[in-house]
């Protein structure tokens, strides 16, 4: 049994292997293309908006593909097997995104961009507003939060390429030799091998394919993202569904499921071992049943037992309860258990979720179950705060807005939208069917939620007996992440070098800024892997941290600079600085009540919202109190309009 | 602009106000009620508020968006 799961794993692995080389040679020739449309261009227009005059397919493509980024296929399924049918309401702001983000300013910020000549959301707003404080503060704000995100998506594609790569004879030496290598070095050392020797291959892949083929490259090479994720959700719903045996079935057991207990247990062997023995994280351990619950115990690490001791104490654990009714879930854990380990728990230390313990039907509704509060995963104002999270947060992302300055017309942006808003469903929906499934099939990932979509995909390909097909699936949260880290790569470099180089040499021969752009893309990259060689713990949040200041930054004075001419110089910086300094407060705030780092939601509300909300009343109040821009920049961006108004 | 924020709102109203009753009362229902397989306040207060708004966004978009010249770039692109 378990030499043919390895053989099973060693084919997924080495198809794994074949399906990302082909994928990234897919992507170079892509590049190399993007860079040959490069000649005879205004070669900044061409590098940072693809000269403005991207068709349906590429516009749409590109915007599905960056905001479906690696939170989508890694972050998301970790929360609906953690959660259950309760991110259906976490999620349901996307029923709007592609109308409300797309539509509010897209037409409008094209036509400005057009107007003004801008290259970038920065560039936009200072020209609007004729101020240089303007551009510099957005441009300051932009790389800051931004940068954020480019960290977190780093060690996404990295994570991914180690379980992607993990049964890799080759892969395997070459981790070993980097282990030597990097041992002594101080610092860098202290990094995890396999997971350097990924970031390293990553972060070159994504930076060369970035730098050599600029917009262009990015924009094609999302398409063909898109199309990979799009074609993985489909495969894995099919066989997940008929796997499990219908979506009714899948239903009836989440609902009866409770959530795991987690602690420690004390494990004992039946008889002295000769010989070390060890037992992998994820060992299944089945103890009796009880009031109607079949209980199995999962260690959350490795056991050791040393020749000559029969008992190990403190091992990591959860325990879960199954109902007996549940046989799909039952038999899914006694396939893997070993019965010829001889290792029982003599005892065990175990504590429920704060919301949901020993309760049935957390996981069909809401607020969803949760460990470390009362008031369960999501309580409904928090619920209404993601409402308004998604789509005002998605508009005001300067990553989107920049590809909302590049399509050619308006029949373009018309059937992006229905794009968008199909290609989303077709997506977020199969996604929550997908892994509330997966509760049922692969029980007790709570022990490490996050790798619930590659362990999906091997399972469910194994099962129907296609191990090779596992390599594709997994290249989608691949895909995925890639498809951001370039969009924000070049977002970064684009500010950089247009709002800050070129302000200060407006005389730079396009040569100079070739060479210039070349470097910037290639520089900050490299400065976002070593930031990640020791990746922080709390990245999730600092990747909602990332996204809420930049909404906080831009929703309120984007929108304004577009459809106000009222608006002022100094109440678009007042605008930007109050909205992502609120954001700041409240995360300060939230660091020292919660004692990490994390949001403070007063009244249960998320800090975006306060934000956006002291954002605009400090635009309105300073807008009112300052004088107006020069008439000559009302007219050029508004026609002929009574200030007044 | 008022149509994207009217939409919002109105659909706001039907999925948070719906749920707000359905989706948070489900975990008493044993067994849970269940339409098409999946829990009842999913199909009535998210998949249904899904295809009208992406009806409404294909009628927006084709019968709704006016077509209007893009604007002309600057001498010096």
């Amino acid at each position: 049994m378990t030499a043919s799961l390895h053989i099973l794993a060693s084919a997924a692995g080495n198809a794994a292997l074949i399906s990302f080389a082909v994928y990234m040679v897919f992507v170079f020739v892509l590049a190399g293309l993007a860079n040959r449309e490069q000649s005879g261009k205004s070669f900044l227009n061409e590098y940072f908006l693809g000269s403005r005059n991207l068709g349906m397919w590429a516009f749409a493509f590109t915007y599905a593909a960056t905001s479906a980024s690696g939170g989508s296929f890694m972050g998301f399924p970790s929360l609906i097997y953690t959660h259950g049918w309760v991110m259906a309401l976490w999620i349901a702001g996307y029923i709007v995104v592609p109308l409300v983000a797309v539509g509010l300013i897209a037409k409008r910020l094209n036509q400005v961009a057009r107007k003004s000549g801008s290259i970038t959301v920065p560039e936009v707003l200072r020209k609007r507003l004729g101020s240089e404080m303007v551009g510099t503060v957005a441009t300051v704000l932009l790389v800051f939060f931004q940068f954020f995100f480019l960290l977190a998506q780093f060690k996404a594609g990295a994570k991914i390429m180690t379980t992607l790569l993990g049964d890799v004879s080759v892969y395997q030496s070459a981790v070993t030799l980097v282990g030597d290598l990097i041992h002594p070095i101080p610092w860098v050392g202290s990094a995890e091998p396999d997971y350097l020797l990924c970031l390293i291959v990553f972060a070159i892949s994504v930076v060369a394919y970035t730098a050599w083929g600029g917009f262009r490259a990015v924009v094609w090479t999302d398409m063909m993202q898109g199309v990979i994720m799009g074609l993985g959700v489909v495969i894995l719903l099919g066989l997940a569904l008929n796997q499990v045996g219908g979506i009714g079935n899948a239903t009836r057991e989440l609902a009866r499921q409770v959530p795991p207990r987690a602690g420690s247990a004390t494990l004992m062997l039946k008889t002295e071992p000769t010989e070390v023995v060890t037992l992998v994280k994820g060992t299944w351990l089945e103890l009796p049943e009880k009031k109607g619950r079949q209980q199995f115990v999962r260690l959350k690490d490795l056991a050791k037992f040393s020749g000559g001791q029969r008992v190990v104490e403190n091992v990591p654990v959860i325990l879960v309860r199954t109902s007996v009714e549940n046989e799909t879930e039952i038999s899914s854990i006694r396939s893997q258990i070993n019965d010829e380990l001889g290792v029982g728990v003599s005892s065990l230390d175990v504590v429920g979720y704060q919301y949901g313990d020993d309760r049935t039907g957390v996981y069909v509704s809401a607020p969803g179950p949760k460990s470390n509060s009362g008031l369960g995963f999501l309580p409904i104002m928090l619920a209404v705060s993601f409402f308004c999270f998604w789509p005002f947060a998605g508009a005001a992302q300067p990553s989107y807005m920049a590809r909302q300055m590049a399509f050619k017309d308006i029949p373009t942006l018309r059937h992006s939208i229905i794009f968008v808003a199909v290609y989303f469903s077709m997506i977020y929906f199969p996604l929550i069917i997908i892994f509330t499934c997966g509760r049922v099939l692969l029980p007790g990932w709570e022990i490490d939620a996050d790798r619930i979509m590659p362990e999906m995909a091997t399972l469910l390909t194994t099962n129907a007996g296609v191990p090779w097909l596992a390599g594709l699936l997994v290249a989608a949260p691949f895909a995925a992440v890639m498809s951001s880290v370039d969009s924000f790569l070049l977002l970064v470099s684009g500010s950089v070098v247009r709002d800050v180089y070129q302000r200060r040499n407006p005389d730079a021969s396009e040569a100079k800024m070739k060479k210039v752009t070349y470097w910037t893309t290639i520089g900050v990259g490299a400065l976002a892997m070593v930031a990640m060689l020791n990746p922080p713990q709390f990245l999730q949040d600092l990747i909602v941290f990332g996204s809420g200041g930049l909404g906080a930054s831009f929703l309120m004075p984007v929108v304004l600079a577009l459809y106000w001419p009222r608006l002022t110089s100094q109440a678009t910086v007042a605008g930007m600085l109050s909205g992502g300094g609120a954001m700041a407060i409240f995360y300060l705030i939230g660091y020292v009540v919660n004692g990490k780092f994390s949001g403070y939601e007063l009244l249960s509300l998320h800090p975006f919202i306060w934000s956006v909300a002291v954002s605009a009343v400090v635009m309105m109040v300073v807008a009112r109190n300052s004088p107006p821009i020069q008439a000559v920049l009302v007219e050029k961006y508004f026609g002929n309009t009574d200030l007044k108004q | 602009m008022y149509v994207m924020i009217c939409v919002w709102v109105v659909v706001g109203l039907w999925v948070l106000g719906y749920n707000s009753q359905a989706a948070y009362a489900a975990e008493s229902e044993m067994p849970p009620q269940m339409l098409f397989g999946m829990p009842r306040w999913v199909v009535f207060g998210w998949l249904i508020p899904l295809g009208m708004a992406n009806v409404f966004t294909i009628w927006f978009c084709l019968r709704f968006m006016k077509d209007e010249p893009m604007e002309e770039l600057p001498e010096e692109e």
